[in-house]
């Protein structure tokens, strides 16, 4: 509906820098820690395993964006973020990766993706010592160590400390308390002894860092070699059907990430809260973070509550495009003293400003089709407005972005409006939540 | 004898009657009509009518440019009487003329509209002064609608001078054209014409609301305003030319449906090109105070059923 239950989610930025002309008019460098000695020792013993991910532009020749990365399994596996190899995996035509060792320029193939968790492994033709993966969690404060290539201004070594998860993420990621920058995704975060904890994945700024844990790179890791373990196909695939299946495989990704979290929402009974003379839904999920909002003016004589959730996160598939995300939102509207139908002509207007709340674009999702009716929960309750709209993506068939509002119609000079969206869920699990969503709201 | 100077299509500009049965046309003084054309000789034409049998003869008088027959390549040949076809025009010079007899019959009178009495109200003046108020009332009743704690309603007032000002300037436009064509101006019909239009637009935006919430769904409130629109524009301009121009009602027709097309053509091309992608969803949330529901309510279930038939599957061979 608006915008300002975003800003949050907005300030994260993705560690990846675009193209080098940004690079100069970002976020300025802050002042690092004094290094206590391991920091060094370190750098000296792992620098040689982690590498910048250059992102080719085939046609031009000339570097698109740039990230970083790590060696990783036997030593010809090669991990970093989804979203720094993303414009690879969805246009292999187009652009390529490199990384530079020494004077030499090594191509790489990307061979599994995990968008939900925005983690890539590549294989590299050149053998490399490979990080191992801590096992064991960290003790809440242990100094950690994040390298990577900041605004493609050389390899760098940020001191920080561990924090555990982030509170209530409905995807996992640790807290790090460090300065990670753009450029440095997908490089790792290690302890003093060189392990891996977490993938350097977004920044809040001020030092609020966010890593992939190191499970989840786990787990990728022991699918591509379960799958190796499988047929030998694997390697038969020429690489462009290799990036037609990962393609494929992204649609999947997302429709179990949304599957999962429908139902886990589905399972428990949703809290009722108050919103000024209604009865709306509370949190419905751990992963959700509610803001509240009210407005009273006092020459209109209008009054606004409005009450709006979201899942915070949103799954990175492209520039153009982001998915999995939740939200829904109550609005209620109070005008007392004015009449019914200059009310009703404002809620009209109030409430037909809604957009969806994720990212897409032509080339991803069709247009929106919607449905409009009247609709009572027994005949003369609850009597609402309610509009449903749905839009298929292109490439990944089965998945939807929703769209559902509904306002109360029967009270002279006041409504409650109810409102949710949905990215990238199917179209069963879209409706089971209407299901449950459109039987919540009442009045008081 | 009867001397008709017409337009090259035949329309009578104007008209000389002679009581004499034989007349001369030309450019010098001594003739019985005098055409200062210079392309016409001093003595150009004889024309007489002969008693017995009715008929109307011409005889050029050997000229330099000729008199020409119009709508055949034929010329009257020079000092020869030569019989002339009912309603057939000369050309003499530039000049475009007819000859008629007295005795012709002429078609019957045109009956007056059945409306006509509902025209002649039309062009009152309290008529004016009525609509005005109404449109004041009006557009205050829709800025109170809009604002209804506004201490800035009198502010809509300034709509209503303009609206008045384009209907004197529509009904100016129409006491020009009429004056060109020797007409009565019926400025005031006119200016009535565009006032009653307006608040017919007013009534009709003011229901649009209601009538979307309950009978949207039959054919949406746009295309509806886009058809009022059309039908209020065209038979305003159809009125105001049959009754200012006596203009044949097909013509009247013809400019009307154009003119008002011309109105709602940026819509239309709208509907009927949308662009390729909007992010934003067009649903309808039009909503009218309780008093105004008509409709009835579908069950929360039967609403989950229209939803789940409503997901639409991409296909790239669709587009």
């Amino acid at each position: 509906m608006d915008n300002h239950t975003h800003s949050y989610c907005q300030q994260i930025l993705l560690l990846w820098v675009f193209t080098l002309s940004v690079l100069l008019s970002a976020i300025p460098v802050q002042a690092q820690q004094q290094s206590s000695g391991q920091a060094e020792k370190a750098f000296a013993e792992f620098g040689s395993s982690i590498y910048q991910v250059r992102i080719i532009n085939i046609k031009s020749q000339n570097l698109n964006s740039s990230g970083s990365g790590f060696y990783v399994g036997d030593g010809q596996l090669f991990a970093t973020n989804y979203h720094v190899v993303s414009s690879v995996v969805l246009e292999p035509d187009e652009y390529k990766i490199i990384i530079e060792m020494g004077p030499e320029k090594v191509e790489l193939d990307v061979v599994a993706i995990d968008v939900v968790n925005d983690l890539a492994l590549l294989r590299v033709p050149r053998l490399g010592k490979a990080l191992s993966l801590r096992e064991s969690i960290p003790a809440k404060g242990e100094k950690m160590f994040s390298i990577g290539n900041p605004h493609n201004i050389g390899m760098t070594i940020v001191e920080g400390n561990y924090n555990g998860l982030a509170d209530d993420y409905v995807f996992d990621r640790i807290h790090f308390s460090g300065a990670l920058n753009p450029g440095m995704s997908g490089g790792p975060t290690i302890d003093a002894k060189g392990r891996v904890v977490g993938v350097n994945v977004q920044t809040a700024g001020n030092q609020v860092g966010f890593l992939v844990p190191v499970e989840k790179l786990s787990e990728l890791l022991s699918s591509v070699n379960s799958q190796k373990a499988e047929s030998e196909e694997l390697d038969n695939l020429s690489t462009l059907e290799t990036y037609q299946k990962l393609q494929l495989g992204i649609g999947n990704q997302i429709l179990a990430s949304t599957a999962k979290l429908i139902e886990e929402i589905n399972e428990t009974v949703w809290p009722r809260e108050e919103l000024a003379d209604g009865l709306v839904v509370g949190k419905i999920h751990p992963g959700f973070h509610c803001w509240g909002q009210s407005d009273t003016d006092e020459k209109d004589k209008i009054t606004t509550v409005r009450k709006s959730c979201n899942s915070r996160q949103s799954i990175y598939v492209s520039s153009e495009l982001s998915s999995g995300f939740f939200e829904y939102e109550f609005q209620f509207v109070e005008a007392e003293e004015w009449p019914e139908t200059a009310f009703y002509q404002y809620a009209s207007l109030e409430f037909s400003q809604g957009r969806p709340s994720n990212r897409a674009g032509e080339d991803d999702v069709d247009n929106f089709s919607c449905i409009n009716d009247v609709i009572e929960r027994k005949p003369g309750e609850m009597r609402r407005k309610a509009a449903f709209c749905s839009r298929p993506y292109k490439k990944y068939p089965g998945l939807y972005d929703v769209f559902y509002m509904a306002v109360t119609t029967q009270k002279n000079d006041r409504a409650l409006m109810e409102h949710f969206c949905l990215s990238g869920v199917s179209k069963e699990n879209s409706d089971s939540f209407l299901q449950k969503f459109i039987s919540q709201v009442e009045w008081k | 004898m009867i001397v008709e100077i017409v337009t090259k299509s035949g329309r009578a500009m104007e008209l000389h009657s002679f009581h004499k049965g034989r007349i001369s046309i030309g450019r010098g003084y001594g003739n019985d009509l005098i055409l200062q054309d210079p392309f016409m000789e001093a003595e150009h034409l004889d024309v007489w009518l002969d008693e017995e049998s009715g008929k109307i003869f011409v005889q050029d008088k050997n000229t330099l440019n000729g008199t020409h027959i119009q709508r055949s390549e034929e010329y009257l040949p020079a000092n020869e009487p030569i019989e002339l076809a009912a309603g057939q025009i000369l050309s003499l010079g530039k000049t475009h003329i007819r000859l008629v007899d007295k005795q012709q019959p002429l078609p019957a009178a045109i009956k007056l509209s059945v409306l006509e009495p509902m025209y002649t109200k039309l062009g009152s003046w309290w008529l004016t002064l009525l609509s005005a108020l109404v449109l004041s009332a009006l557009s205050l009743l829709a800025a109170y609608w809009a604002a209804p704690h506004s201490d800035k309603l009198l502010k809509e007032l300034v709509q209503v001078v303009f609206m008045l000002a384009s209907a004197i300037f529509y009904a100016s436009l129409w006491l020009l054209v009429a004056r060109l064509n020797n007409r009565e101006g019926r400025f005031l019909f006119n200016v009535n014409l565009l006032l009653v239009l307006l608040v017919l637009d007013a009534i009709v935006q003011m229901l649009i609301p209601a009538y979307e919430f309950n009978l949207g769904w039959l054919l949406s409130g746009g295309y509806l305003m886009m058809l009022v629109m059309f039908l209020l524009t065209s038979g305003v301009l159809f009125i105001s030319m049959t009754q200012t121009l006596n203009s044949k009602p097909w013509v009247a027709l013809g400019f009307a449906s154009v003119v008002g097309f011309l109105f709602v053509m940026d819509e239309i091309s709208r509907s009927l090109f949308p662009p390729d992608f909007e992010s934003a969803p067009a649903y309808n949330m039009t909503l009218v105070s309780p008093k105004y529901q008509f409709r009835g309510a579908v069950s929360e279930g039967a609403f989950l059923e229209r939803v789940n038939a409503s997901y639409q599957h991409y296909s790239s061979e669709d587009k």
